[in-house]
């Protein structure tokens, strides 16, 4: 049986736990808030380019071609980008991604490619590590303020590399953030470029309902317009896996939390049971030392 | 009479509201769209906006990037755009020098070279401002 200060020694130490537990969740909070924040700031640019493309492509038709969107000529090199957290202790955020990131290299090297993986953050950098894939680039303990500038060069690096032939394909496997309950790990084809042609608006409109003036020529903007896209779309997996980051984290040191008083609770009753018991002993003790007397 | 305009950046929608005229640093020369204007898209450099409201007009620097102009809304995709009035002047001809010296060295054909002309016609135009 636990001794009266072993269960008090064990209070203090969920007590400690449950503050540092509240802490995180109220720090991944408030960066929750900026990610969603830069996320949700970060939308009209993406739509309007998004718009844009499709009204360029309805216009230009299918014909055009672009390095961007036709099949390399290399076809035994996949490139999987990723991107994970940094740190654990946010709930599956981070296994789910790396099951996730398992599965696509399988997929590809069971279909007798050579997969070459560029991974961000920790986690999947030394998971993937571990299991022997070859890591080709990427970075850890990227800051929120450089995404852009880390989308920039990702970007580059993967037009440059396509220029000179070195992959058949790359595939972006991350989080998307759906909300602050939901993420899912999500892996899409990003090059070379899929675009569709038509599909309405947002607002319901037929893309190609304007006829435009195009200044210089449909094919030079196009040329233009699709490594935009490219670092667009990266730039946005970057703010999608700090903001699903965060919820998780928040969600995860919440409930952890939740349970550290729970336990509390338990303990404290635990406590207060063994001091009577204590005290009623001492009375025995002392009452039956008088009666011997 | 008026235009809706929105000049959006990748973080953020930096200028939004209703002009009479707006002109903007076209990849082959400055252009101006007024209201009623045709569909329009064009690439756009490094350079000044100059939004006209009522008399007044507001100058921004803006970065590279593509202008869409359809049924009396321009949107302007942009890098960068800062206010005229937050410009630091000793910083951008600071920038301007460091751009100039490597376009003085790096061959036309570099990522470095399109970088630093990049970052010069960015300098250039605020100092312009």
């Amino acid at each position: 049986m636990a001794t009266l200060r072993d269960i008090r020694d064990r209070i203090g130490t969920v007590k400690n736990t449950r503050k540092i537990t509240k802490a995180m969740k109220l720090v991944a909070g408030a960066k929750l808030n900026k990610a969603t924040k830069a996320a949700l700031e970060a939308q009209p640019y993406q739509h309007t380019l998004n718009r844009t493309l499709r009204r360029v492509v309805a216009s230009v038709g299918e014909e055009f071609e672009h390095p961007m969107l036709s099949q390399p000529v290399n076809d035994t090199v996949v490139y999987i980008v990723t991107m994970s957290a940094d740190r654990g202790l946010c709930g599956n955020f981070n296994s789910m991604l790396n099951k996730a990131v398992l599965a696509e290299c399988e997929k590809h090297k069971a279909a007798g490619k050579t997969v070459k993986v560029i991974a961000y953050g920790k986690k999947a950098r030394s998971f993937l590590e571990k299991r022997g894939w070859e890591l080709v680039g990427g970075a850890a303990n990227v800051d929120p303020s450089d995404y852009s500038v880390q989308a920039d060069e990702l970007a580059n690096r993967l037009v440059t590399d396509l220029g000179e032939d070195r992959f058949a394909e790359v595939v972006l496997v991350f989080n998307q953030y759906k909300s602050i309950m939901v993420q899912e790990s999500t892996a899409d084809r990003v090059l070379p470029m899929a675009l569709e042609p038509d599909g309405a608006d947002e607002g319901g409109e037929a893309a190609a309902s304007v006829d435009y003036i195009f200044e210089p020529d449909g094919g030079d903007l196009l040329g233009r317009l699709l490594p935009m896209a490219l670092r667009t779309r990266l730039f946005q997996a970057f703010l999608e896996t700090q903001a699903g980051e965060q919820a998780k984290r928040m969600t995860a040191m919440d409930s952890a939390t939740r349970n550290a008083s729970d336990l509390i609770d338990t303990l404290t009753l635990d406590y207060n049971r063994a001091r009577q018991a204590a005290i009623t002993k001492e009375l025995i003790e002392i009452v039956s030392g008088a009666e011997a007397l | 009479m008026s235009v809706r305009v929105e000049i959006v950046t990748p973080s953020r929608i930096a200028w939004k509201g209703e002009a009479d005229q707006i002109e903007a640093p076209g990849l082959q020369g400055e252009f101006g769209v007024l209201p009623d204007h045709a569909a329009m898209l064009a690439v756009t450099r490094a350079g000044v906006v100059t939004v006209h409201q009522g008399g007044q007009s507001s100058r921004m620097v803006v970065g590279a990037g593509f202008a869409e102009v359809a049924k009396g809304e321009v949107t302007l995709l942009v890098d960068v755009c800062e206010d005229g009035a937050d410009v630091d002047k000793a910083q951008a001809a600071e920038d301007l020098a460091a751009a100039e010296s490597i376009l003085g060295t790096a061959s036309p054909d570099s990522r470095e070279f399109q970088e630093a002309s990049n970052n010069a016609a960015l300098a250039a135009a605020r100092l312009d401002i």
